[in-house]
């Protein structure tokens, strides 16, 4: 009935909207018009999304790229455990240069290389986390708030269980049964990470589902899944956005975290939260092994805040109205 | 920085030899009085302008000791497990405290001028036990000390200590579960007291190292009141008869002790508090140190420099053969058909080990050299580098196996070939990423990995696991394949007969990490039956040669000296803590 109504009304709406019958701009067009605008409206948000750009461009093409045909030679001039123990005691602590341009570690290996070899598990895993989070907290909380006296009852309960575990000791008992590996890192970090942000999607979802445009397609005789997915999930896309954007950031601090925490990868991979675990011993020494992980995953942390925050101002209807008013 | 650290040092050993003309009269009286004076020499005469000394070449300076004040250490973890040696679940963490206040029967002779690393030093002396002797080569008597008492704690409240308490120690000692225990008492057969002063130890063998048994506190002879059977807690409370005694413990915080007032050694000790905040992060104990409050520190290499330049004042003196060894070892699972049960596999995988620069890397060897720093480093073979049946393969006394332990890629190419595998073997490594076995740990577990990887020779699939998995599939069960990597075997000390037995005679039962060998074991067992000092070495050699050969775990890196520096105001250093005393004029000397 809803779908009818759409299909006769539509023209007679887009002709009083005054649509002439001229050509409509084309997607990459509309795309870059709306990216031209996103920047002169946001040019913090702008900034955040080049740190982005920059951050997937280091770990996409510092290790060097392989798909098929295409070949890319990697960036990074050293490969991240390039060294010879036998000259480590004259190539280590090196202080920046042109030759190795953030320094050397205790090993003698270039950092600049371990930091662009490190960007892409760390991307890996701050993608993962994001794209496991955005699915977990979406599916189960549109579902849950929806059906809020079946479903929801049970999946909260479920949720909450998960909330009394300490996080470490989930991620400890996984890298027990998986190893630990960025892709179980990023599982574990998705799903608590999900089931967390889910709970305050659960609050905007029961609030849509009261509003009397809900109950009107009610009326109308729509689906659930046809309401779920056209007239609730589209009102709250803005916010899954910004907490995604958020869940890439947490997820790279954790993987610091738990590194400086001994509960990390593999110590002989280069990630930025190894780097700065090892760095501890010889902050005195060379401070150097410190600073520059630590300005990545600072650097990494501002540009998903200031897009998130850009992407929430320019997606969020009732932060429309706000701007609207005098 | 080399003028600099050519002037300092030259600066500091004028300083020290000026107290040594102090102190020098003070002690040849002292070692000219001993009635069995070890073969030693002058404490500055076997110093080099430049060098820095051993704690034992410092001045006796007792005749000048000032007593009272605190001293302030520092400990790097909390008493996790309890206070009690023989129940700990944290037998380290526990071990710090209980050796701090509790005391062994013998100990090692000990002072200035008296060199330990020669073997004609090695006088075991009385300590709770008055005298001591071999009867016969089974049978050991002990005479008590009279006039030892207890700390001043209820319920002992001082009380002097009597045969009773060494008897309800050995008890403790026979009930106690921890594998090293066993192993001390797997030796005794039986244990009498026929008067109230005497206690006489029957072996189950002539066992040359027995009197060991009594010194040290790794095989856990500390003597407890009677009052730890049944009317006090020894878990919660420590009540021994050292010259400290714990006053207050805050877990996270700080241990304190202070002087025992009825110390047995009459006038010590010197000081009157030992404090001992707990700081866990190196950082923060260097900062501390470098602020003056801590009055000892021993920097770990990387450091070494910096701080003698942040504390120029500061003394620095050696100490003696530190190190774990660390031994790589091979799994059960695949045994009867793994390439490595030719031992000229196992050699091969020990000679592309580059021994030299691993150990260099890790001791900061090089640049501490070129500032004038030598660290004397010395290389394991299958025994631990600082015992005193260690043979030196760097210049051959381990003779024609000397060579099993030296960088060749190329002679391990060609055994490798002789055993059948001219292309190369697979192998397994196994390592955990935990913090369990220190900072150091998995560097050297992957620097290892990268050697056997970058030879040419072994295709390495490398397994960094859990502590947790490690501890099960591969230290206790050993049921993997392959290689595990660089465990730092840290129950060793300068006889290793022990170290020795553990981890070569199956009867050490989960210890055991070497391949089944009834002749190793009948060597081992000769060698401890052997009281006669020259032929028992003669024995350790061929024991060390043959395990040379067999190479059944890999060893790697070795032992060196550390460097400690204390600020000038400690005094007496020369000699064990209860004959340190404080210069009047220390900051904040009473605390």
């Amino acid at each position: 009935m809803e779908r009818e109504w759409a299909a006769r009304y539509q023209p007679v709406a887009l002709e009083a909207e005054g649509w002439t019958g001229e050509r409509p701009r084309s997607l990459p067009e509309r795309a870059l018009a709306g990216l031209v605008r996103f920047c002169l409206r946001k040019p913090l948000g702008a900034f955040g999304g080049l740190l982005v750009l920059l951050l997937i461009g280091m770990a996409l093409l510092g290790p060097g790229l392989r798909m098929g045909p295409l070949s890319i030679p990697r960036l990074a001039p050293y490969h991240y455990n390039e060294y010879d123990i036998a000259r480590a005691h004259r190539e280590r602590f090196q202080a920046p240069s042109l030759e190795h341009p953030m320094g050397t570690d205790q090993r003698g290996r270039d950092v600049f290389s371990r930091l662009l070899y490190g960007a892409r598990i760390s991307v890996a895993i701050g993608l993962g986390a994001f794209a496991i989070s955005t699915v977990v907290s979406t599916t189960l909380t549109l579902i849950s708030a929806y059906y809020v006296r079946s479903v929801d009852l049970l999946l909260q309960r479920l949720i909450e269980m998960f909330n009394f575990v300490p996080d470490l000791l989930i991620i400890g008992a996984v890298f027990a049964v998986k190893g630990a590996t960025p892709l179980a890192l990023a599982l574990v970090l998705g799903v608590l990470g999900g089931l967390n942000t889910g709970r305050v999607l659960r609050a905007e979802v029961i609030r849509i589902r009261g509003l009397p445009y809900v109950d009107a397609s009610k009326a109308m005789g729509a689906s659930d899944w046809r309401i779920i997915f056209r007239h609730i999930l589209p009102n709250v896309m803005f916010w899954i956005i910004v907490s995604a954007t958020n869940s890439v950031s947490l997820a790279i601090v954790a993987e610091a975290n738990l590194a400086v925490l001994g509960f990390g990868l593999d110590p002989a991979l280069p990630t930025w939260g190894n780097m700065l675990d090892e760095a501890r011993e010889y902050v005195r020494q060379a401070p150097h092994m410190a600073i520059f992980p630590g300005l990545m995953v600072a650097m990494t942390i501002f540009g998903f805040r200031l897009l998130g925050d850009a992407l929430r101002d320019v997606l969020d209807p009732r932060l429309h109205g706000a701007r609207l008013r005098p | 920085m080399t003028g600099y650290w050519q002037r300092a040092l030259q600066r500091r050993i004028s300083r020290r030899q000026a107290l040594a003309a102090l102190g020098g009269g003070a002690t040849l009286a002292l070692v000219g009085c001993r009635q069995e004076a070890p073969s030693e020499a002058p404490p500055q005469a076997a110093l080099r302008p430049g060098e820095i000394p051993y704690a034992w070449q410092l001045p006796d300076e007792t005749a000048r000791a000032v007593p009272g004040g605190m001293i302030r250490f520092f400990y790097t973890n909390d008493i996790t497990g309890g206070f009690d040696p023989y129940t700990t679940s944290s037998r380290s963490s526990t071990l710090f405290l209980v050796d701090l206040a509790y005391e062994t029967l013998l100990q090692l002779r000990q002072g200035p001028g008296i060199d330990n690393r020669r073997i004609e030093n090695r006088v075991w002396e009385g300590r709770l036990a008055e005298s001591w002797e071999w009867v016969d080569p089974t049978t050991i008597v002990f005479k008590m000390r009279r006039g030892v008492y207890f700390h001043n704690i209820p319920p002992v409240n001082g009380r002097e200590m009597d045969i009773e308490d060494w008897r309800v120690t050995i008890q403790r000692l026979q009930a106690s579960p921890y594998r090293v225990t066993v192993q001390t008492v797997a030796d005794l057969n039986r244990v009498d007291f026929p008067d109230s002063q005497t206690m006489v130890v029957r072996l189950n063998h002539p066992y040359a190292p027995g009197p060991r048994l009594f010194a040290y506190g790794a095989s856990s002879f500390w003597i407890m009141p009677k009052e730890a059977a049944d009317r006090m807690d020894p878990n919660t409370q420590v009540i021994g008869t050292g010259y400290r005694q714990l006053e207050f413990y805050q877990p996270s915080v700080t241990l304190r002790f202070r002087r025992h007032e009825r110390y047995w050694l009459k006038d010590r000790p010197f000081l009157n508090r030992w404090d001992y905040p707990i700081v866990t992060e190196k950082a923060n104990r260097v900062a501390q140190f470098i602020a003056g409050n801590f009055h000892w520190y021993q920097p770990l290499p990387e450091d070494l420099l910096q701080v003698r330049k942040d504390v120029p004042n500061a003394l620095v003196y050696r100490a003696d053969a530190q190190g774990a060894l660390p031994i790589s070892f091979f799994g059960y699972r695949d045994l009867a058909t793994a390439p490595w049960r030719d031992e000229r596999v196992r050699q091969a995988i020990s000679m592309v080990i580059d021994r030299r620069s691993r150990f260099e890397y890790f001791r900061n060897h090089q640049e501490l050299l070129q500032n004038g720093i030598d660290q004397r480093l010395r290389y394991h073979t299958h025994f631990w580098a600082g015992s005193v049946f260690w043979l030196d393969w760097t210049n051959g006394d381990l003779g024609e196996e000397s060579k099993f332990f030296r960088y060749d890629i190329a002679e391990a190419r060609r055994l490798l070939e002789a055993a059948g595998y001219p292309n190369g073997v697979d192998i397994d490594t196994w390592w955990h990423t935990g913090p369990n076995y220190g900072a150091q740990y998995v560097e050297s577990a992957q620097i290892l990995n990268d050697m056997l990887q970058r030879s040419g020779l072994f295709r390495v699939r490398p397994h960094p696991i859990t502590y947790q998995e490690y501890l099960t599939t591969v230290w206790q069960r050993r049921d993997f394949s392959g290689l595990a990597l660089v465990l730092p075997w840290t129950g060793v000390d300068d006889d290793f007969d022990a170290g020795l037995y553990a981890m070569y005679n199956r009867k050490s039962a989960d210890l055991f990490r070497g391949l089944p060998d009834e002749q190793l074991e009948a060597m081992l067992d000769r060698q401890r039956a052997e009281l006669d000092v020259g032929r028992r070495t003669q024995l350790m050699h061929e024991l060390q040669r043959y395990l040379a050969r067999k190479m059944y775990v890999i060893p790697t890196e070795g032992v060196y000296d550390v460097f400690n520096f204390v600020y000038p105001w400690v005094r007496n250093i020369g000699w064990p803590q209860h004959s340190w005393w404080l210069a009047p004029d220390t900051p904040g000397r009473e605390g």
